[in-house]
C-alpha cells in the first residue's frame, strides 16, 4: 500500500557530514534511492534495518535514520540471516553490498543464504569495481590491467542471478540499472516486489542494481552510463528472472 | 590438443596405490576407496600419473589421495580450500601439470564455496572431484549443505526441515558459470554407474589436459555409519532417495570457454 | 647493476620482489595496500610473473600455499583487515615447512578501525597468530631502500628456513616517497635445491613421490614419524631462528642514557627525536629492532644493567613495550608513548618528534642537569 508519493530528497537521508564522501558521478546514492523511497512509501522505516557491506558503500548506514549495521566486509548476508531469524516478520531486513563484497569476498555467506531461504532483500550494487564479476570486463581493466593477466584464464563476470535462480529458497531475482528516469522506475519497481516477497516470508530474494564508478573506469560519468548500457547490461541482462510480476 | 591416449586397461589392483597401511582407514562400506579406484585407473589409462598432484581436503576423502603413489598435498591446507591451493600450484608448474582436487560435500560446498565458485567462475584449468555423502561424515555425520530433506543426521534428530535450507546441486551449479567447461555427476551402485562415473572423470580429466578450463565431476557416494545403515541399504539408499533428487548425467561439456 | 630511482615504499615492495625471483603474487585490494594491487598488476605480468586476483585474502594465502608447495617464490600482500582471515592458513604453512613471504600493511584496528597508518599488529605478528604454538620471523622496514633490501632478505629468510616471514610495515613507510639504489643484493649461505616440492611423479629425480602434508605430526610423513617427534622438530627450528635472526640497528647508543625502541614509522619520528634530544645535551640513544621477531632484546638488556632509562614509541596500545619489558626484567625504568599520545585526534593523527621529547624529559627530570646549547 503506498503511504505518499515521495519527491525531493528522502527523508531518510540524514543532512551530516560524512568521512567518506561520494566521488561525482557515483550512483551509489541512487542506488540507496530506490531502496528508500520504496520504504518510505510502503511505511516500512520502523522495521527496516539496513546493512551495509564494505568497500565504498561502508558508509551508507550512517547516512540514513533507520537502524543499520556496517558489517565486516562480505558477512551482512550472514548477519542479515540472523537479525531475520531473531525478529522474523517484526523486521524488514535489507542488505546493500557493493559486487566485490557480495561476490567475492562474501561469495559463501550469500551463496548459502539464498540456500537457507532466509527471507532477506539483498540489494547487489554491481559497480563491477573489484572482483571476478567484472573486475577485468570494465572498461579501465583493459586500460591499466595487461592482456597477459588474463591468461592463463578468460575474465567472464559472474552471473549471480543465473547461479540462483534454481536455489529453491529463492522467491525473487531481478536485474535493473539506474541510467535514466525510466530505469529507476523500474528497478524501483524490482525493489518494491523484492520487499513485498519479504513481508509475505516467501524466500531469500535479490535485486541487482548495475552503477556507474566513473573514478574506476577512467570513463567520465556520462561515458560510464553508455559502457553499463552497451557493455554491461549485455552480459548482465535486465529485467526480472524469477518469481516477477508482483506476489 | 593432446589426444586421450588409453595404454591398456587395467585389471586387478590399480599399480598406482601404494601397499601400505594407512593410519586413517575407511569403515566398512564405504564408498571412498572405490572413488578412489576411479581415479587410480582413470590417471593410469591417460598415463598421466608423472604429471599429475592430488590435492586433498579435510574429512574421510582425504585417505583417497594418500595411497596413491602420485605427488600429493594431504591435506591440501585448511578445509575447504582445495581449489585455491591447486590454482597455485598449476599456476607454477603450468599446463603439463594435472591437478585433481578430491573434496567432501561439507568441505567443497560449505567453508569451500568461496574456493570452488571462484576457481570456476576464473577457469582455471583444475579438475574438482567431490564426494556428495550428504553428510560431515569424519565428524559423527551432521548436516551438510548437500543433505536432502527429511535426511535425519546429528544436527537434524528430526530430519532435515525448511528452516534448515534446501540442499544445493553442486554439479548444476557449477555447469552455470562460464569458466566451468564440464560438469557431471555420477554414482557408484552399480557396475554401470561405476564405469558411467569413470567415463566422467575421464571426460574431466581430459578437458584439462586439452586446456580448456574447469571441470568437476560430484560422485554420489555413502557413510553407512552416519545415515545407521547396512552398506547394502546405503547403496538402496542412494538408488531410491538420492539419485531422484541428485540425478546423473553430464551437466554441461563444452569446447571452449566463451564470455 | 645499480640503478638510482625514486621511488614510493609500495614501489619498493614490487621492486624488492621482482629482485628476489618471486614468480607469483597473490592478493585481495583492502585499503590501504589498494595501490600495490594496483601497481603489481602492471609490474609483475610485464617481468613475466603470475599476479593472482583472488577473491578474498584467505583464497590468497591459500593459492600461495599451492604455488610455494611447487617451487615457485610467492607472496601476499595483506593489510590490517584481511591480516586475520589468514590465520588458520600461516599456520598450515608452518606445520608443512612451506615458505611464504607475507607483506603487512599496518593500519588502524581494531575492526575496521581507520583506514591510515598504526602500529597495532606488533602482538600477532611476533606471537602465533594462528593455531598452535609457532613463531615466523617479522622483518620490519622503516624507509623505502629498507623495505627494498628486507623484501629481498625476506624470500631468502623463507627458503633458508622454510617457514613463512613477516615483513611489517605501516601506511605512512608504503606511501612516501625516497631515492631507492635497486641493487640484487647477495645473500649467502646458498640454499639447498628445493627436493621436498611437488611436480609431477615423473618429474622427480629419484623417482620416489612427495607427499605435502599440513598436518605432520597427526599424519607421519618421511620427515616426521609421531606428534612428538615434529613438535621437537618444529621447536628446534624456532630455537635456531631465534639464536642466528635477531637483528637490529643502533644510533648513538654506546654512551645513552635513555634509549628509545620504535620501529617502523616511529622510528624515524624518534631519529628526528634524537636529534633534538642531543642538541640539549640529553644522552639519547634509538635501538631499532629490525625483526620484530627474533627481537634483539640481549642489547636492550646489556644498557639496563648499566642504568638506561627506556622509552618505547609505538603507534598502538600496547606490543613493543611488552618485548621491552621481557628484554631488561625489571631492571630499568620504563616509559612510553603510544597512539593516545598522537598530535590530533582524528584518525590521521600520528606521533611527533616533539612528543617524544617530551617525554623524554619526564623520564629524566630532576635527574640529569639539562644544558641548553644555543643555536
Amino acid at each position: 500500500m503506498i503511504k505518499e508519493w515521495v519527491c525531493g530528497k528522502p527523508r531518510l537521508w540524514r543532512d551530516r557530514p560524512t568521512a567518506l564522501p561520494f566521488c561525482p558521478g557515483c550512483q551509489h546514492s541512487v542506488g540507496v534511492r530506490t531502496v528508500l523511497e520504496t520504504i518510505e512509501e510502503l511505511g516500512l522505516e520502523g522495521k527496516t534495518i539496513f546493512l551495509g557491506g564494505g568497500g565504498c558503500v561502508y558508509p551508507i548506514p550512517t547516512m540514513l535514520d533507520l537502524d543499520g549495521m556496517q558489517c565486516p566486509q562480505g558477512r551482512a548476508s550472514s548477519i542479515g540471516s540472523a537479525l531475520k531469524r531473531i525478529h522474523g516478520r517484526e523486521a524488514i531486513i535489507i542488505v546493500y553490498q557493493d559486487d566485490n563484497d557480495g561476490l567475492a569476498v562474501g561469495t559463501e555467506p550469500l551463496i548459502h543464504a539464498a540456500l537457507r531461504g532466509d527471507p532477506v532483500t539483498v540489494i547487489m550494487a554491481n559497480n563491477a569495481s573489484y572482483g571476478s564479476t567484472g573486475w577485468q570486463m570494465a572498461p579501465a581493466g583493459n586500460q591499466i590491467i595487461p592482456p597477459e593477466m588474463e591468461k592463463p584464464n578468460p575474465s567472464i563476470p559472474i552471473n549471480i542471478i543465473e547461479l540462483l535462480a534454481e536455489f529453491e529458497g529463492v522467491s525473487y531475482l531481478a536485474r535493473g540499472t539506474v541510467s535514466s528516469p525510466e530505469d529507476f522506475e523500474d528497478t524501483k519497481r524490482y525493489v518494491r516486489t523484492a520487499i513485498q516477497k519479504q513481508i509475505a516470508g516467501a524466500g531469500f530474494n535479490l535485486v541487482e542494481i548495475l552503477l556507474a564508478c566513473p573514478t574506476r573506469w577512467h570513463l567520465t560519468p556520462r561515458e560510464s552510463l553508455k559502457w553499463i548500457r552497451e557493455e554491461m547490461a549485455g552480459k548482465l541482462p535486465l529485467g526480472e528472472f524469477k518469481g516477477g510480476g508482483g506476489i | 590438443m593432446e589426444q586421450a591416449v588409453t595404454r591398456k586397461k587395467v585389471a586387478g589392483t590399480p599399480r598406482l596405490r601404494f601397499p601400505i597401511k594407512s593410519p586413517i582407514a575407511s569403515c566398512q562400506g564405504c564408498l571412498h576407496p572405490l572413488a578412489g579406484r576411479i581415479l587410480a585407473e582413470v590417471i593410469e589409462e591417460l598415463d598421466i600419473g608423472g604429471d599429475t598432484i592430488l590435492v586433498g581436503g579435510v574429512g574421510c576423502h582425504a585417505t583417497i589421495g594418500g595411497h596413491l603413489n602420485l605427488d600429493v598435498l594431504l591435506p591440501g591446507a585448511a578445509h575447504g580450500r582445495a581449489p585455491d591451493v591447486a590454482t597455485g600450484v598449476k599456476r607454477i608448474l603450468g599446463k603439463r601439470a594435472i591437478l585433481i582436487t578430491i573434496q567432501g560435500d561439507g568441505d567443497a560446498m560449505a567453508i569451500g564455496t568461496e574456493p570452488l565458485i571462484q576457481a570456476a567462475a576464473r577457469g582455471e584449468k583444475i579438475t574438482v572431484i567431490m564426494i556428495n555423502n550428504q553428510v560431515y561424515g569424519t565428524t559423527g555425520g551432521q548436516l551438510a549443505p548437500t543433505t536432502v530433506m527429511g535426511h535425519k543426521t546429528t544436527t537434524t534428530p528430526q530430519g532435515r526441515k525448511l528452516e534448515d535450507g534446501y540442499p544445493v546441486h553442486s554439479a548444476e551449479l557449477l555447469a552455470k558459470l562460464k569458466g566451468v567447461v564440464y560438469s557431471a555427476r555420477g554414482a557408484l551402485t552399480s557396475v554401470r554407474n561405476f564405469q558411467r562415473t569413470k567415463k566422467y572423470v575421464k571426460r574431466a580429466i581430459q578437458k584439462q589436459m586439452d586446456d580448456l578450463g574447469f571441470s568437476f565431476v560430484e560422485i554420489l557416494g555413502n557413510c553407512p555409519v552416519a545415515w545407521r545403515l547396512s552398506p547394502v541399504d546405503s547403496i538402496k539408499y542412494i538408488e531410491e532417495k538420492l539419485i531422484p533428487e541428485f540425478p546423473l548425467g553430464e551437466f554441461k561439456d563444452i569446447k571452449e570457454v566463451t564470455n | 647493476m645499480e640503478q638510482k630511482i625514486l621511488a614510493r615504499g609500495f614501489e619498493a615492495i614490487g621492486w624488492g620482489a621482482l629482485a628476489a625471483d618471486c614468480q607469483l603474487f597473490a592478493g585481495c585490494p583492502t585499503s590501504p595496500e589498494d595501490e600495490i594491487f594496483t601497481y603489481l598488476a602492471q609490474e609483475f605480468p610485464k617481468n613475466g610473473r603470475h599476479f593472482v586476483r583472488a577473491s578474498s585474502e584467505v583464497s590468497a594465502i591459500n593459492i600461495a600455499y599451492g604455488s610455494t608447495s611447487a617451487g615457485g617464490r610467492v607472496m601476499v600482500v595483506v593489510a590490517s583487515a584481511g591480516w586475520g582471515l589468514i590465520q588458520e592458513t600461516m599456520s598450515h604453512l608452518v606445520n608443512a615447512f612451506l615458505p611464504v613471504v607475507v607483506v603487512l600493511i599496518q593500519r588502524g584496528g581494531p575492526g575496521a578501525g581507520s583506514l591510515r597508518h598504526a602500529q597495532m599488529d606488533y602482538l600477532p605478528i611476533t606471537r602465533d597468530a594462528g593455531q598452535g604454538n609457532y613463531r615466523v620471523i617479522s622483518l620490519a622496514p622503516s624507509s623505502v631502500q629498507e623495505t627494498y633490501d628486507l623484501m629481498q632478505l625476506a624470500f631468502h629468510l623463507a627458503d633458508k628456513w622454510r617457514n613463512p616471514v613477516i615483513v611489517a610495515t605501516d601506511t605512512i613507510i608504503i606511501r612516501m616517497m625516497e631515492p631507492l639504489t635497486l641493487k640484487t643484493i647477495k645473500l649467502g649461505p646458498p640454499l639447498p635445491e628445493k627436493d621436498w616440492i611437488v611436480k609431477g611423479k615423473e618429474h622427480q629425480t629419484d623417482g620416489i613421490r612427495r607427499f605435502i602434508s599440513s598436518g605432520q605430526g597427526f599424519i607421519p610423513t618421511r620427515d616426521f614419524s609421531t606428534y612428538l617427534h615434529f613438535l621437537k622438530g618444529l621447536n628446534e627450528k624456532v630455537l635456531r631462528m631465534r639464536e642466528t635472526e635477531a637483528r637490529y640497528e643502533s644510533y648513538e647508543l654506546e654512551d645513552a642514557e635513555i634509549v628509545l625502541v620504535a620501529y617502523g614509522y616511529s622510528a624515524r619520528v624518534c631519529q628526528e627525536a634524537l636529534m633534538m634530544a642531543r642538541a640539549e645535551g640529553i644522552k639519547a640513544g634509538l635501538m631499532r629492532p629490525v625483526t620484530l621477531w627474533p627481537f634483539p632484546g640481549d642489547v636492550l638488556k646489556k644498557k639496563a644493567l648499566k642504568g638506561a632509562k627506556f622509552l618505547t614509541v609505538e603507534d598502538g596500545l600496547e606490543g613493543l613495550r611488552e618485548d621491552v619489558m621481557l628484554a631488561v626484567e625489571g631492571q630499568a625504568e620504563i616509559e612510553w608513548v603510544n597512539v593516545l599520545d598522537r598530535n590530533e585526534s582524528g584518525a590521521g593523527g600520528a606521533i611527533y618528534p616533539g612528543k617524544v621529547l617530551e617525554k623524554m624529559r619526564k623520564l629524566l627530570k630532576g635527574k640529569v642537569k639539562v644544558i641548553k646549547k644555543g643555536r
